[in-house]
């Protein structure tokens, strides 16, 4: 298959891991990857300051991606949330497409609802398949539990149609099950990491994180595959500062982009997954593969 | 905010303004089971009440509501949208005061300006940043091989767009109005 990668803001920005490994293991399962170009921030972080601006913002992406006759690759669960939604809306309010036309005519874009949007799990459980991964590993993951974190808005809101079951997702565990990992349950699996917070209460944003860390850990996982950029900034990037605000010494989870995790396991050079951006303590993993 | 009988006004033209952007009686339907409280992630850490949110906004206090942190404490995780009984979805009225609070002069969070000003002048809401790798390293990406980020090719073209898309009621100025 073929789709137009869009990378949002935080991934391009900084977590530079899932794009490198996005860009290192689905080729390697048969998916064409076209950078989606003249892209713009999915408006997601600012859609209660301004739901016009956020609607433009959405708007301008898929007209993008319907110029070059491609679905959108959304490897964030924010811009995916943001681009169907958009989507959703402009289905029905034709006043609201004429509006945004207006605006996208000096660019000689148009949206007319054509380009489908898609998120990285549906991409790989839906499109590529679980058998055709399994098939492909070169490099099982034996002897490793892993717990999956969706994050929250490919599960909610249900009514928009999302990549997975609102209370209970599965497609994550079966991925990392093709691995030749082994997952599981655990009670803060539907739970938010609180990164949307970051902007008003930095510190409560961290307790989160913190607690969700704690809980997986508390689980006796060795560590945690992760699909959205905004998660993986909070279970890993600021693990360290969760531990010190939290004061809890042992604190301590291995957190990967499941991508790179796909990417150990079809036996891509190491070197090319960005692990060593990884700022939680994934060398006992590595270890261990 | 908490005891809702010392209110003063009710506010009727901004929750008919509200409700311009929720549907109609979205709202109206919350009959305070407080199933968006108790599986708010927020709630579990600050004196933070979804339920007691809808109940203000159902009695009229918005103005009390804009100019509250609340509507700003929200970590939108949308538990409470997927799970309303009552199809209110708490999450969208937030994201309606929010807006309304803008429109009516409440200062952006700084995190929220700064965002939209790096939108408007490169298309992402943040500039490229070097990060430090696990072993103390710099990783830029121009050096890691990966292309350059994508970005509307008519910034300036695109800018003025989204000043049109009524960015100006946060940024200033005129030529946004709707």
């Amino acid at each position: 298959m073929r789709a137009a990668l869009y990378l949002g803001c935080t991934i391009p920005t900084e977590q530079y891991a899932y794009e490198v490994s996005v860009r290192e293991a689905l080729p390697r399962l048969g998916v064409e990857l076209v950078d989606l170009e003249g892209a713009n921030c999915c408006g997601e972080p600012i859609r209660g300051v301004n739901p016009l601006g956020w609607v433009y913002l959405c708007a301008r992406n898929l007209a993008l991606a319907e110029g070059m006759g491609l679905d959108i690759l959304a490897l964030c669960n924010g811009c995916h949330l943001s681009l169907c939604e958009v989507k959703h809306y402009l289905g029905s309010r034709p006043d609201l497409v004429e509006r945004v036309n207006e605006l996208l005519k000096g660019e000689d874009l148009e949206y007319t609802g054509k380009a489908g949007v898609l998120h990285t799990l549906e991409v790989l459980h839906d499109q590529v398949g679980v058998d055709r991964i399994r098939e492909q590993v070169t490099r099982p993951l034996k002897g490793l539990r892993l717990a999956a974190y969706y994050g929250c808005h490919i599960l909610r809101p249900s009514k928009l149609g999302r990549p997975d079951d609102s209370e209970n997702p599965h497609k994550l565990e079966e991925l990392i099950e093709a691995l030749g990992a082994r997952s599981g349950d655990y009670p803060d699996r539907l739970e938010c990491c609180g990164a949307a917070l970051l902007v008003s209460s930095n510190k409560t944003a961290l307790t989160m994180t913190g607690l969700r860390l704690r809980s997986i850990q508390g689980q006796g996982f060795d560590g945690v595959a992760t699909v959205c950029p905004y998660c993986h900034k909070m279970l890993d990037t600021k693990q360290a500062l969760s531990r010190s605000l939290l004061k809890d010494k042992e604190l301590s989870l291995p957190v990967f982009y499941y991508t790179q995790l796909l990417g150990l396991a079809l036996g891509a050079d190491r070197e090319r997954l960005g692990l060593e951006l990884n700022l939680s303590p994934i060398d006992k993993v590595l270890s261990k593969v | 905010m908490e005891n809702v009988v010392e209110l003063g006004r009710v506010d009727l033209e901004s929750l008919r303004e509200i409700k311009e952007v929720i549907g109609d009686q979205r709202v109206d339907f919350c009959y305070q089971c407080a199933k968006c409280t108790s599986g708010c992630p927020v709630a579990k850490l600050l004196d933070y009440r979804p339920h007691q949110i809808m109940g203000l906004v159902r009695l009229g206090a918005i103005d009390q509501l804009i100019h509250s942190d609340l509507i700003w404490t929200c970590s939108e995780c949308m538990k409470c949208k997927e799970r309303c009984p009552q199809d209110v979805a708490p999450t969208d009225v937030i994201y309606a005061l929010r807006s309304l609070a803008i429109s009516r002069g409440v200062k952006p969070l700084e995190g929220h300006l700064k965002m939209i000003r790096s939108i408007q002048s490169r298309g992402t809401m943040q500039p490229v940043t070097d990060v430090v790798t696990r072993a103390f390293k710099f990783y830029r990406r121009a050096e890691a091989g990966l292309p350059p980020v994508p970005m509307p090719k008519d910034l300036e073209r695109f800018g003025r767009s989204l000043l049109r898309a009524d960015y100006s009621r946060v940024l200033g100025g005129e030529e946004g109005k709707p």
